[in-house]
């Protein structure tokens, strides 16, 4: 059902219309404001951040994405004196994966595998880490960055970095020492010369995320280029330090030593020729860490570099090697003659302590120069008790014991010694025969090369010059030298020593054609901690020059705890004549005259003019 | 307008030239990453224990007379290179 509505009188619905449209209006023009009002406001905002406030913003966003990069210098390389290199740094690449940015792990990890040559599933791992930056690889070959670099996979970036590599293998690792992760030397030379070695890096700054990773933008701003690090050039000779690691590291493993050190030297001018520190791991106990964890081999079974530097790092009590000081002392002080003459018990009682010689022996009427041949404590403590306590440690002194080398090598030792605050009642004849006194194989070596050298004391030297970048040398400056005997001591002392190797204790380092001067040393190991001796064990100790004549070279073996065998006569110096034996010939040294007929080693006496 | 598109060329060129340059670099990086790792290959090829292995350590007094002696207080000098043909192909 409808019903009809009284419809409107024609003017009443005009004013209806009329009201409507104006109704309309209004709205527009509300509407319209409203919309002028909302440009406004974006036109003001817009001009406020792109004109107003532009700078703020354009440093808030470089702050984001434009960063200021370090690059690593390229590390100086390590040279042997003859430009054989044992340490350099290869220029490589850095693979890191940001995986925030990457969808598919499996499909990327696929692709990377033949290039970074990691295992899928370790690859699908590391890219779904999610921490934003994780390293697939530090050692990215140049092809697969070539590759790399092409292909633009989401997420990876590539950083340029380098890889430090010995290309000897362990040659003199514990001279060269090495670097930590972060590319920085972290023992040995390489850390004594970090800041040479290393250079100085530079600043690019780079478009890049949060995270270090690059972004696509040719826009690189170098700030700063990097300057590559110097190079050393060493004093090592690379085939005499290897001729000298092996003759110790086989030797080591006949006399069942537990370590070994050896020590070349050029004894006029102190430069270091071969430095060896070994270890036979074989041997070993528990006070060394185990034997997967230290360095790598050198090619003998069992037996591998030391984790120090021992020869400079590692005091020990040298035994009768020492007994260059007493006699030097007394010789300086008019003490002795070589000729002079003791009677020699076998063994004294000094403030209830019994000191005795090596062996038995009834009462022995003995020169000095024989006191020093058959190496007998008893004659070595007849002569300084004549000497007295001052001159003894002045000898001490003098000969460099107790002082750093000069060599500034890390943490080398300057060695412990008794004073005149601490010196007891049976230190005068203990001290003489190297006991109560610490020192490094180094100290006695630069002890014995003052004799070769004429009484002058010449501090070693491991770095003959430095190398630019550039390729430019730089010769380190001559080691430093004092005269610490006359020459006619050293010359009555060399006599002395020649004797030693001609029918004493040292004859096992003599060597056909050359006249050797030496002294053999087989020394007691005190206990940590406790006044006495470790039964049974002994460092075997040889240190010696040659030819005696006009020395040219020094060297000294040190074995720590050979068994079965014990003396240094025995076991260090057969290493010393053989390593000496090729270096001699190495370095085209003139036989002695005299010794030639009987050797038949004439042909090497026309072989160099320079060295004699 | 037509200093704006010269600004734009200009700014495209640039881009390009950066570009360029960051491939040479890149080519550069490559070349002496590769150059080092085959002096690293010689060095060791070269290495007293290379050499050892290919003819044995020689430490003998009598071998030792036959090794070639070294200056102790020169360097070896540069190895004598010759422009000649080493070989002929007959």
């Amino acid at each position: 059902m409808t019903r009809d509505l009284p419809r409107r009188p024609a003017k009443a619905r005009a004013v209806v219309a009329s009201r409507a449209g104006g109704l309309a209006r209004r709205r527009l023009r509300l509407i319209r404001a409203l919309v002028l009002i909302g440009v406004s406001v974006l036109v003001i905002q817009l001009v406020n951040l792109q004109v107003v406030r532009a700078a703020h913003f354009t440093r808030l966003s470089s702050g984001q994405l434009l960063q200021n990069v370090t690059v690593p210098a390229l590390r100086g390389s390590i040279y042997d004196r003859d430009a054989q290199i044992l340490a350099m740094s290869i220029p490589t690449t850095t693979a890191v994966a940001d995986d925030f940015l990457i969808s598919d792990p499996v499909g990327e990890a696929a692709a990377l595998t033949p290039l970074l040559g990691i295992p899928g599933p370790k690859l699908v791992a590391k890219l779904e880490e999610k921490n934003g930056y994780v390293v697939l690889s530090s050692n990215v070959s140049s092809t697969s960055t070539a590759t790399l670099t092409k292909d633009q996979l989401p997420g990876i970036s590539l950083i340029a970095s380098s890889v430090r590599s010995n290309p000897d293998g362990s040659l003199a690792a514990t001279v060269l020492g090495g670097v930590d992760d972060a590319g920085l030397g972290s023992a040995g030379l390489e850390y004594e010369y970090q800041q040479l070695l290393a250079g100085q890096s530079g600043t690019e700054r780079v478009l890049e995320t949060p995270y270090g990773v690059s972004l696509p933008s040719g826009n690189v701003v170098v700030l700063r280029r990097p300057i590559a690090g110097e190079g050393l050039e060493l004093t090592l000779d690379a085939p005499l330090q290897y001729v000298t690691e092996q003759a110790l590291g086989q030797e080591l493993v006949a006399s069942n030593g537990l370590s070994g050190t050896a020590i070349v030297l050029d004894s006029e001018t102190g430069q270091i020729l071969s430095m060896a520190s070994l270890v036979n791991t074989r041997q070993h106990d528990s006070t060394f860490p185990a034997p997967e964890t230290w360095p790598e081999s050198t090619g003998i079974p069992g037996v591998r570099d030391a984790m120090n530097n021992l020869a400079v790092t590692q005091t020990y009590e040298p035994g009768s090697v020492f007994k260059i000081v007493p006699f030097s002392a007394a010789l300086l002080n008019h003490v002795i003659t070589p000729t002079t003459r003791l009677s020699v018990p076998d063994q004294v009682l000094i403030d209830g302590h019994v000191f005795h010689d090596a062996e038995q022996h009834g009462l022995e009427d003995l020169t000095a120069t024989q006191v020093l041949e058959y190496s007998s404590n008893i004659g070595t403590y007849e002569i300084t008790r004549a000497l007295g306590e001052s001159r003894l440690l002045a000898g001490v002194a003098r000969l460099g014991f107790g002082q750093p080398t000069g060599l500034n090598f890390p943490g080398e030792s300057p060695g412990l010694l008794a004073d005149e605050q601490t010196f007891s009642p049976t230190d005068i004849a203990a001290l003489p025969i190297g006991q109560v006194d610490a020192v490094t194989p180094l100290q006695v070596l630069d002890a014995y090369n003052s004799i070769a050298d004429g009484g002058v004391f010449v501090a070693p030297s491991l770095v003959r010059a430095t190398i630019g970048a550039d390729g430019s040398m730089t010769k380190a400056p001559a080691s430093a030298t004092r005269r610490v005997l006359p020459a006619s001591i050293a010359q009555e002392l060399t006599q002395m020593l020649v004797r030693v190797v001609e029918g004493g204790t040292g004859v096992k380092a003599e060597i056909p054609g050359y006249s050797i001067a030496g002294k053999t040393g087989t020394a007691q190991i005190p206990y940590p901690g406790r006044a006495q001796y470790v039964g049974g064990d002994y460092n075997a100790t040889f240190v010696g020059f040659a030819p005696s004549q006009h020395p040219v070279l020094s060297m000294i073996v040190v074995i720590e705890r050979p068994t079965p065998d014990i003396f240094g006569g025995d076991i260090a110096a057969p290493v010393f004549a053989r390593v000496m034996d090729y270096a001699l010939h190495r370095y085209g040294v003139p036989a002695t005259p005299g010794m030639i007929a009987q050797s038949g080693t004439s042909g090497s006496v026309s072989l160099l003019q320079d060295v004699t | 307008m037509a200093s704006l598109l010269l600004v734009v060329g200009g700014n495209m060129e640039l881009a390009s030239g950066q570009l360029r340059l960051e491939q040479v670099d890149s080519q550069l990086a490559q070349l002496q990453s590769t150059y080092a790792a085959a002096l690293e290959s010689v060095a060791a090829a070269t290495s007293p224990q290379a050499l050892a292995g290919v003819g044995g350590l020689r430490t003998s007094s009598r071998e030792n007379l036959s090794i070639p002696s070294v200056s102790l207080r020169h360097r070896l000098g540069p190895p004598a290179l010759s422009s000649a043909a080493c070989c002929t192909g007959r």
